[in-house]
């Protein structure tokens, strides 16, 4: 039987729970609680190695890597794994650090003391917060986690914008995160999750300030025009498949123009100045905006001749972007169009 | 033994602020005919409605001093409402000070003095912002009506100039209630 401390424990419990589905509710004591922890011996430090390593990978298929679909350069539809060099995923100390944190601050009292400030460095670091994002967005400790500024980085940033810009005042951006090939199979093996989370809809419940509304459309809208941005530079409109399945998911066939800019509108107090309520509106859809730039790719696509060297990429990548009906890119035109008139008001 | 003073000290606030509100959208009009063609159509169609137009923007001042600006080249529209508000505090407060901190005391009774009415002309100024906001948001309603008409107008409008253009109109059939503009072009 292997035997580590207590509070060893604790800390693999919570690692545990980041390669786990749905785990937040077995650490959430742990996380809200205090503990005293300063370094992991050695049989604790192998098995934070093997929970990430192996849960990692599970992860990483589980959340868009295993899903398999066509992609430019081969025939048929393959997984990430069948056709990319596997990243190196290197896990420094911010992982080891974040971790500690999350174990021994008590990030359920009313103050749970010094904020993690150390900024992820390696992509492994990056991968391990997007995991702490995913934990934990949504649930009660949400805003102590998240308001970390060591939580913040383009990993997170792309998939957590909302979350990221209502805890904090750091900057949105993706950096360079799509400059290297493994930042682009990461993201690849992401697709799903990410895809989720752009479609989902403004919750009914959530009434915030306009300022903070503002803020929060403006952080999407940078990180979706900084996505695309980099897809362009990079040369790797395959990865545009996240925007593609999200607009699948938030435009589907039979629903309105009008719904749809209801799905992205948020919920704004009925106070303060009538122009910044308006402009908080006006700045939502970013998905919609991505829609319209990936649209255009589309027809651009659509004109490469049989002659031309790239048609069978280009081929490739217009039937892998068939399930966004035809209409989408008029259809969140229409809706952007709304959101951007008086009724956006009412 | 110290004795106690009675001290009442006064604080007054008083300032005139200008609130103002306002919101902006577009007219979505469709380019049927040359940009410069549409806006003629349209400087038309808000003449009708009451607009004055100058500089290539129409504006209309409201009943209720909100005013309506739109350039009928980009079909921007800005509608915007003002108001003055003239804010009068005043406080009085007594307060029981001992004769070796009098000056002292005094002076920090003053301070809350002062300090009161500064935040209730803020808190007036705040209610004169949201009265203008709530007289704006009241009037959205007719008036995103009335540009929907006025965007319909204009639209049917150039359509029967294009279909004229394009040959001979047989029929023309138009549904001033549901919009519905039938047009039969004998080219």
């Amino acid at each position: 039987m292997i035997r580590v401390r207590t509070h060893e424990a604790d800390l693999l419990a919570i690692a545990r729970a980041l390669v786990t589905r749905d785990a937040y509710t077995t650490v959430d004591a742990l996380l809200a609680g205090p503990a005293r922890l300063q370094q992991l011996g050695p049989t604790a430090m192998a098995l934070l190695r093997q929970i990430l390593g192996r849960g990692v990978v599970k992860v990483l298929a589980q959340l868009g890597g295993a899903q398999a679909r066509r992609r430019p350069g081969h025939a048929g539809r393959v997984r990430v794994f069948d056709v990319r060099t596997p990243p190196a995923l290197a896990f420094g100390p911010w992982t080891f650090e974040a971790l500690r944190w999350l174990t021994t601050t008590p990030l359920g009292a009313r103050e749970p003391g010094l904020p993690f400030t150390m900024a992820p460095v390696k992509l492994g670091d990056q991968l391990v917060a997007y995991l702490i994002m995913r934990l934990v967005a949504g649930r009660r400790l949400e805003r102590a986690v998240a308001s970390a500024p060591g939580l913040a980085c383009p990993l997170t940033w792309l998939g957590f914008p909302r979350v990221l810009a209502r805890h904090q005042a750091a900057e949105p951006g993706l950096l360079d995160l799509l400059g290297s090939a493994d930042g682009c199979t990461i993201v690849e093996c992401l697709e799903l999750d990410l895809s989720r989370r752009w479609a989902e809809p403004w919750p009914e419940d959530d009434v915030v300030p306009a300022d903070i509304a503002g803020r929060l459309m403006t952080a999407e809208r940078a990180v979706l025009a900084d996505l695309v941005d980099g897809i362009a530079r990079a040369e790797r409109w395959d990865l545009a498949q996240v925007l593609v399945d999200a607009g699948v998911r938030a435009l589907p066939p039979g629903l309105s123009a009008r719904d749809v800019a209801l799905r992205f509108v948020p919920r704004i107090v009925a106070e303060g100045s009538l122009r910044s309520r308006m402009e908080a509106r006006q700045r939502s859809g970013a998905l919609l905006h991505a829609l319209e730039r990936v649209g255009k790719k589309r027809e651009e696509l659509g004109l490469v001749r049989f002659i031309d060297d790239d048609y069978d990429a280009a081929q490739t990548l217009l039937t892998s972007w068939e399930i966004l009906p035809r209409d989408a890119p008029a259809r969140a035109e229409a809706a952007l169009a709304l959101i951007g008139s008086l009724e956006a008001l009412g | 033994m110290s004795r106690a003073y009675k001290v009442t000290v006064k604080g007054s606030v008083q300032r005139v602020v200008h609130v103002e509100d306002g919101v902006c959208t577009e007219l979505e009009l469709l380019p049927i005919l040359p940009p410069e063609r549409t806006a003629e159509i349209l400087a038309q169609e808000l003449g009708a409605r009451g607009f004055t137009t100058g500089d290539g923007v129409a504006r209309r001042v409201e009943k209720d001093g909100i005013q309506i600006e739109i350039d009928t080249r980009t079909g921007t529209v800005s509608v915007k409402a003002e108001a003055t508000a003239d804010i009068k505090v005043e406080h009085e407060r007594s307060e029981r000070i001992y004769e070796e901190v009098l000056e002292a005391g005094r002076e920090a009774a003053q301070r809350r003095v002062d300090s009161a009415a500064e935040r209730e002309a803020v808190a007036a100024e705040e209610r004169a912002k949201q009265d203008v906001a709530t007289k704006l948001e009241g009037r959205l309603g007719d008036l995103k009506r009335e540009l929907d008409g006025v965007t319909n107008r204009v639209t049917a409008e150039a359509l029967k100039e294009k279909a004229r253009k394009l040959g001979e109109i047989e029929e023309l059939h138009e549904d001033t209630e549901t919009g519905e503009l039938v047009i039969k072009v004998k080219l």
